[in-house]
């Protein structure tokens, strides 16, 4: 399926790169890499929206696999005490 | 219309007026004894309470109160309906509607994404994969170096003109959550076509229409020089010892590599302006260098003023502001220009600034009052420059009739390039006490109104912290001055209504010059005496000499933020005393015990003689302490003003506390509209590194003209 995807060919592209020198490493902290890859992605959407129920915030601080719900991965490093 | 009918609609648009100004403070606040709005302020809030003349008869208290309370049930149902619908206005997603059509498509051209071998053997995560890349597809290109590639979802590109990712990230940051996406995939995932790996490079948004913002969110935008003009900062004529931005690193609030705007990106910008309504997001607060020294500018004013005929106020060091210059740009009035002087003497003027022609904007001021352009001038008072400089260069823009003088007390990051880096910092507060005395001393001599930037040092220098409505200043030729209204006058009544407060008395009297009330009585107490004096205003255009520098309003100014001071008035804004109401509702939200508020170096001592006269949290069983985090992560140096504290500056000072802490409180004015401090990092990143929950309190920002 074709669509137009600029409004008006006279419009300025605005580029973005994503070899950004600027652009911060991501910290890891698990080995499995797509663990690693889900955690990122969650944390990336938490930075721009907040995930509500029934119009109430919901803090989130970790997630699970819906194929393994009893193995549950923090989104974030666990704090020195 | 019958005078009766007049003075009826008359009373009822100030009583309209003065509910808007208090709705608008984002607390209720009662109106009288036993009315009931005012029974649920708490005890600690009651003096702040909007009250009704008691010197009115109690028919005449009771009409008023009636109108008030009719009036402030329309604004909040107005307020609430609106809310409303922005709600139901969210976009939805096309990309999900589209995933599985354009995956099709993917999988059945000649260009196909290959996942690791760990990855392929998950047939659902593949899929998951190619569904985000589907949706992101709907809003952006992917685009390759490699050339010859050119089709509806990926194309080549030499890339040219890229937009600054970093400087988005506090702006506009689902282009900053896209590219962290796109990178992640493609962290995990190759695409090929035809055989040939093609990496992606980059990404170019689709239709700039998805990215428009509402003025109503942003209402910044709706002012054409930050949606349009201010990306016209060109190479600045002048090379000032004490420029900020000179040794800046790269990025966010500074300039970065790209800060040079082309043509193509101010024409579409200006395109997608449209006044009241919506614009282009923006990717800078302010421009770094002088917009007026663009080869352009007189095209893009040109085009400007065919879509808005609002005020456009440009900040400029008046290098270029020649007599014929100034022609020019008479034909896009109504103008304002903001003018770097800085002295009034060439010779000093060349040695701060490095100009080739310091005379230019010296010359200028007189032309501008000429022509009828009012103007305000900044000035800062480096080190070097006697306080008697500083003294004729007042001197000069107030017989020049200046709107307005603004010293700004300098301060320096740590990439700051002078080398007297420490001097500056180590001798700041006393350089500053020493200007602000001098400048104190002037205040009595000249009409202009002076202020310092930041202006909360000078009420702190002076005792004079809290929120009375006293006034800063009154414009020369204004309403006000010809009522006799001075400098230091406390205001004590606008019509009906006792006011008790400084920013619940700027709102009012913005929200009536936003009605075109013209006539009001006010009473303001100088001394130990009280005076009432009417204050008229008739609204006329700009163009009358006996009104210069005054003006009431520029035309099509009525429905976005008017930066001005109605009336003439001057009232330097400080802490709204109603946000202890909202801190209250906060802590119990949390059910909190022991509260950390982190505040800045300029107003703590507001803020905590406020709590100390109000009693504040006195009657509950909470702990409430208030720190101020030190400006050391992205700017250092010798900024106090809190809005430029980073997230890393807020996480270090919480992690430093010795007592236990269960909830953190921060002023959101650090932080942009989408939660971002000037360095692009969202706020939520300080709850997660220390572990303490983090609440914003919604303020608004403590600014001047």
């Amino acid at each position: 399926m074709k669509k137009e995807k600029r409004n008006n060919q006279s419009d300025v592209i605005f580029h973005y790169t994503l070899q950004e020198k600027d652009m911060p490493e991501d910290e890891r902290i698990y080995e499995d890499k797509l663990v690693e890859l889900f955690r990122r992605q969650i944390i990336n959407l938490l930075d721009v929206v907040e995930l509500s129920y029934k119009g109430n915030p919901v803090n989130v601080d970790g997630f699970s696999f819906l194929s393994e719900r009893g193995e549950t991965y923090r989104l974030y490093r666990k704090k020195e005490t | 219309m019958k005078t009766e009918d007049r003075k009826t609609q008359d009373a009822l648009l100030k009583v309209a007026a003065v509910t808007l100004a208090t709705t608008d403070l984002g607390a209720v606040i009662g109106l009288a004894e036993g009315d009931e709005e005012r029974e649920a302020v708490p005890q600690y809030l009651k003096q702040y309470c909007l009250s009704v003349d008691p010197h009115l008869s109690k028919n005449e208290q009771e009409h008023v109160r009636s109108l008030y309370r009719l009036f402030k049930a329309l604004t909040l149902s107005e307020k609430d309906s609106h809310h409303k619908a922005v709600r139901t206005q969210l976009p939805l997603s096309k990309g999900r509607r589209m995933s599985w059509l354009l995956l099709n498509e993917v999988e059945e051209s000649k260009h196909w994404i290959s996942f690791d071998g760990h990855v392929l053997q998950r047939k659902d995560v593949c899929e998951y994969f190619l569904k985000q890349i589907v949706s992101l597809l709907d809003v952006v290109t992917l685009e390759t170096e490699k050339r010859g590639i050119q089709n509806s979802f990926f194309r080549s590109t030499s890339h040219t003109n890229l937009q600054d990712l970093h400087s988005v990230r506090r702006f506009e940051p689902r282009i900053d959550y896209i590219a962290r996406e796109l990178k992640t995939i493609f962290d995990f995932t190759h695409v090929f076509v035809e055989e040939d790996e093609a990496p992606v490079t980059s990404f170019a948004l689709n239709d700039l229409r998805d990215w428009l913002v509402n003025v109503d969110s942003d209402p910044s935008l709706n002012d054409p020089y930050t949606s349009i003009l201010q990306y016209l900062s060109w190479s600045c004529h002048a090379s000032c010892k004490f420029c900020l931005h000179k040794n800046d690193p790269e990025g966010y609030w500074t300039k970065s590599g790209n800060w040079k705007k082309t043509m193509d990106e101010i024409m579409t910008r200006l395109k997608y302006y449209t006044p009241n309504k919506q614009a282009l997001f923006k990717t800078q607060d302010y421009n770094f260098f002088d917009v007026l020294s663009h080869p352009n500018i007189i095209e893009i004013l040109r085009q400007t003023r065919k879509k808005t005929k609002r005020v456009i106020q440009f900040t400029t060091n008046g290098d270029v502001l020649t007599s014929d210059f100034i022609e020019d740009l008479l034909e896009f009035k109504p103008l304002f220009f903001m003018i770097s002087l800085n002295s009034a003497n060439p010779l000093i003027r060349k040695q701060l600034m490095n100009n080739k022609s310091p005379e230019t904007a010296i010359r200028c001021l007189p032309l501008l009052k000429k022509n009828h352009i009012p103007y305000s001038v900044s000035i800062v008072p480096w080190y070097e420059n006697s306080l008697d400089d500083l003294t004729e260069t007042l001197l000069y823009a107030d017989r020049n009739d200046v709107y307005l003088i603004r010293i700004n007390l300098d301060a320096y990051s740590n990439d700051f390039s002078g080398e007297n880096l420490q001097e500056l910092q180590n001798n700041r507060i006393e350089c500053w006490t020493n200007v602000i005395e001098c400048v104190r001393s002037l205040r009595k001599k000249v009409q202009t109104p002076i202020i310092f930037q930041p202006s909360l040092f000078e009420e702190n220098l002076y005792d004079e912290v809290g929120c009375e409505p006293v006034i800063t200043g009154v414009i020369k030729n204004s309403p006000a001055q010809r009522c006799g209204i001075r400098y230091g006058d406390r205001i004590v009544q606008i019509d009906n209504f006792i006011v008790p407060f400084k920013t619940l008395a700027s709102n009012i009297l913005k929200a009536y010059q936003l009605s075109n009330i013209t006539e009001f009585v006010f009473k303001y107490k100088r001394g130990n005496q009280y005076h009432i004096v009417k204050i008229k205003e008739d609204f006329t255009p700009i163009n009358n000499e006996a009104s210069y520098p005054h003006f009431t309003r520029f035309p099509d100014d009525h429905n976005g933020p008017n930066p001005f001071y109605p009336y003439g008035i001057l009232l330097q804004e400080t802490l709204n005393p109603t946000y202890l109401w909202d801190i209250e509702n906060i802590i119990a939200e949390h059910a909190a015990k022991n509260v950390l508020f982190l505040s800045s170096f300029l107003l703590k001592p507001t803020f905590s003689k406020v709590i100390q006269d109000t009693g504040f949290l006195k009657e509950q069983n909470v702990n409430f302490w208030i720190d101020v985090p030190q400006n050391k992560h992205f700017l250092g140096g010798s900024f106090v003003v809190g809005d430029l504290l980073v997230v890393d500056d807020f996480i270090e000072c919480i992690n430093n506390q010795k007592r236990p802490i269960d909830l953190v409180i921060i002023p959101s004015t650090p932080f942009g509209r989408w939660g971002r401090d000037i360095s692009g990092k969202t706020y939520k990143e300080i709850e997660r590194e220390t572990g303490i929950p983090v609440e914003l309190l919604g303020c608004k920002i403590i600014a001047n003209l």
